[in-house]
């Protein structure tokens, strides 16, 4: 399982870091993104196993950056985990039915973000 | 507008009808009543000649038989004459003064002709011995029974002159008998000239009805009888009753009706006819009544025109004016009537003209007023609009701010929460036992900073209105078993017991299932908060007036009176609660906030020392 490369879409630095460190920490490659458009880039180059995507990005917003994935041929198959700071009523639901592969709320509960992190790579994997 | 004409037509065929009505009434019954007296008026004319007619050919002829009697009376005297001579003189002097005598004869009481003159050879005058016996003839024994006699009228062979045998008695004392031949044709003559007008015609006849003179002279030798003829036959059966200006209508010989005027002559029987035929009589009628009845003709169709054209004017002022009350009935408030006669329906179209102005007039004042208020109810429509847009705006603003906050708070919290975990978890290396107990704390309080988060965001948008229950049938058990799910670990690690007794009649609820669940679970934790070790909390449903009442009860410390209301307000805990420092002072009120929108009612029953139970109702709305 371990080595698999998880591209990282946040802003937040502080944030990037913690994901970045307990990936890395837990045997993962990591690719790391700030913006929408690195992070298009950086997945039609890379072709990583996952994308652990925010949803407020500077430039656009998850969903639409999802949506592109999506649309190129090389990145459509690449799970993608909403991981956001929108948590209120409904979100979750949201978010799914936009395409999403699966859905964390922070603040995140580590062991759970791990566990979600290996599951979504171990489909893959298979 | 198919109403107008059909009124049209009913009204002007009603008044036409009447008048012509009236008219032919006036003009019918004049002209039957003129016509019933000219009618009279002519018969009573025509009848009257005819009457006097027959009555003066009657009396030439009465005055003539009359004459004749008297002539003959006055030779039959009884004279010393012993042979003859002194009658015979007699006779020559009255053929001689007399003309009508063609021939004079005495019989003497044997009937025996003794004396005998002829007119024709009136110097020759016979004088024979009393020779022939006529002593059987009916001159003779009529004349001897009754004086008189008066023999049927014959016709001379030659010149077809009507002449007749009349006799009379001689006056005592031998008592013979005068026998003359006696020319009629003053009798004829009189008879001819009795006739009336162009067609008119007298005749008389016998006793027996036989002709005895008639214009037409070959019905006269005919002998022809005319008592069959109805005029003739009632005048010599109803003779004794038959007055002399009767007139009777009859039929003549060819069946044609005639008016028939007779009169009597007696002696010596006869019956004089003046006649006409009915159609020449009333001829003159006749055309009275065709001049009458072609002026009717006229005076209809003047009457029947002059109606028409009366009811016609009577009725198109009516007329205009329905159209017109039509067309203002319809909205055509400018419509004005044009009637310019000076009479009633003037007077109606002039009242018509006023009301249809008074009518625009109000009607434009109410469209004025319509129109204002339409314009004041558009601006408000627009101001209202405007201000729910910019309502609309804020609440927008303030749902985004809500969204912003959540999302603000929480990420930075991430990075406080993640880092704690990862060190607590010693993936980055050991630490020390006071190490781990800070991050304990520090992961604890940003648990307790998440759950504020939660509650203030969740407080914030029952205030601005943004929860949105989602109201759907639910089980009210399971929604209990939820919430006891929720806090059970914590029970179980507090020893805490937590029995749930649901009234089996009442399962099914409407409202939204996770807020209710939400409920139950801050009064849950709560309970199983305060509840000392080795206690039991007790969960209970039970019906309250039409409700549903569930209630959470623990045996807890209790609440002191005056914080029983207060706890239910924000950031206000009971002394028990302060005491523990955990919880937020938000979950009853949030609490509260939401049996509220459910439309229910959350309190609580408690005393100091004695445990606490929170109830609230929900509106039982059954399926």
């Amino acid at each position: 399982m371990a080595g698999e490369q998880i591209l990282v879409v946040e802003d937040n630095e502080r944030n990037m870091k913690l994901f970045r460190d307990v990936l890395r920490a837990t045997g993962y490659r990591t690719l790391e993104a700030s913006t929408a458009g690195q992070a298009l880039m950086l997945a039609t180059q890379h072709r990583p196993a996952l994308v652990l995507m925010d949803i407020r990005l500077p430039d656009m917003s998850g969903a639409d950056a999802l949506n592109a994935l999506r649309m190129d041929e090389r990145t459509a198959d690449i799970p993608v985990l909403a991981v956001t700071a929108q948590a209120m009523k409904g979100d979750r639901a949201r978010f799914i039915e936009a395409g999403f592969d699966g859905y964390l709320s922070k603040p995140v509960d580590i062991d759970e973000f791990l566990a979600t992190v290996e599951q979504h790579c171990r489909k893959r994997g298979q | 507008m198919a109403a107008p004409p059909l009124l049209h037509h009913r009204l002007i065929w009603k008044y036409t009808t009447v008048v012509v009505l009236l008219v032919a009434a006036a003009i019918v019954s004049v002209g039957v009543t003129e016509l019933y007296f000219s009618y009279e008026d002519s018969k009573l004319a025509v009848t009257g000649v005819e009457a006097d007619k027959a009555s003066s050919a009657a009396v030439a002829i009465d005055q003539f038989i009359r004459e004749i009697v008297d002539d003959l009376d006055s030779v039959a005297g009884s004279p010393i004459d012993p042979d003859g001579s002194v009658r015979l003189q007699e006779f020559g002097g009255l053929l001689q003064r007399q003309k009508v005598f063609s021939e004079l004869i005495y019989l003497d009481a044997n009937g025996r002709d003794c004396v005998h003159a002829y007119s024709f050879e009136i110097d020759k005058i016979q004088s024979r011995t009393c020779a022939s016996d006529r002593t059987s003839s009916p001159e003779f024994v009529r004349t001897k029974a009754e004086k008189r006699y008066f023999g049927d009228v014959a016709f001379d062979d030659r010149d077809a002159r009507p002449h007749m045998t009349v006799a009379v008695i001689e006056h005592a004392p031998g008592e013979g008998v005068i026998v003359a031949d006696v020319d009629l044709g003053t009798v004829r003559d009189a008879i001819a000239r009795a006739r009336i007008g162009a067609a008119g015609y007298a005749y008389a006849v016998n006793s027996r009805g036989e002709l005895i003179a008639h214009p037409d002279k070959n019905l006269v030798l005919a002998h022809t009888n005319l008592a069959s003829l109805p005029q003739v036959q009632g005048a010599l059966t109803g003779a004794a009753t038959v007055r002399s200006d009767v007139v009777t209508s009859g039929r003549d010989l060819a069946g044609n009706e005639v008016l028939s005027a007779f009169q009597r002559v007696d002696p010596p029987g006869w019956w004089v006819f003046v006649e006409e035929p009915l159609s020449v009589a009333f001829a003159p009628i006749e055309s009275a009544i065709l001049r009458t009845a072609l002026l009717l003709v006229v005076f209809l169709l003047v009457a029947v025109v002059t109606s028409v054209l009366l009811a016609r004017n009577l009725v198109r002022p009516i007329e205009s004016i329905q159209v017109a009350a039509a067309k203002i009935g319809s909205g055509a408030l400018d419509q004005r009537i044009d009637i310019s006669s000076r009479d009633e329906l003037g007077a109606l179209a002039e009242e018509f003209n006023r009301m249809a102005a008074r009518l625009q007039a109000s009607y434009v004042g109410l469209e004025q007023q319509v129109q204002a208020r339409t314009q004041e109810l558009g601006s408000a429509l627009a101001e209202l609009d405007e201000k729910s847009r910019e309502l609309e705006a804020a609440s927008h603003h303030k749902s985004e701010f809500l969204a912003d906050m959540s999302h603000e708070l929480r990420t930075p919290l991430n990075a406080i929460s993640g880092f704690s975990q990862v060190l607590r978890k010693q993936l980055l290396g050991e630490i020390n036992e006071k190490q781990a107990e800070y991050l304990d704390d520090i992961l604890a309080s940003a648990r307790h900073l998440l759950s504020l988060i939660d509650d203030v965001l969740d407080l914030a948008k029952v205030e601005a209105g943004h929860i949105e229950l989602e109201v759907t049938p639910f089980s009210l058990r399971g929604a209990l078993e939820r919430g006891v799910v929720i806090v059970r670990e914590r029970a179980t690690r507090e020893g805490v017991r937590i029995s749930l007794s649901s009234d089996p009649g009442v399962d099914t609820m409407i409202g939204d299932e996770r807020r209710i669940t939400q409920v139950v679970f801050n009064l849950l934790s709560n309970a199983v908060k305060f509840a000392p070790a080795g206690s039991t909390v007790d969960i209970a449903v039970a019906p309250l007036d039409g409700q549903v009442r569930i209630s959470v009860s623990d045996s807890g410390p209790g609440i002191a009176p005056a914080d029983q209301e207060r706890i239910f307000e924000e950031f206000q805990q009971a002394a028990a609660g302060k005491e523990q420092r955990e919880g937020t002072g938000l979950g009853l009120a949030l609490s509260r906030r939401l049996v509220e929108l459910h439309g229910g009612h959350i309190w609580v029953d408690s005393e100091l020392g004695k445990g606490s139970t929170f109830a609230f109702t929900l509106p039982m709305q059954q399926m």
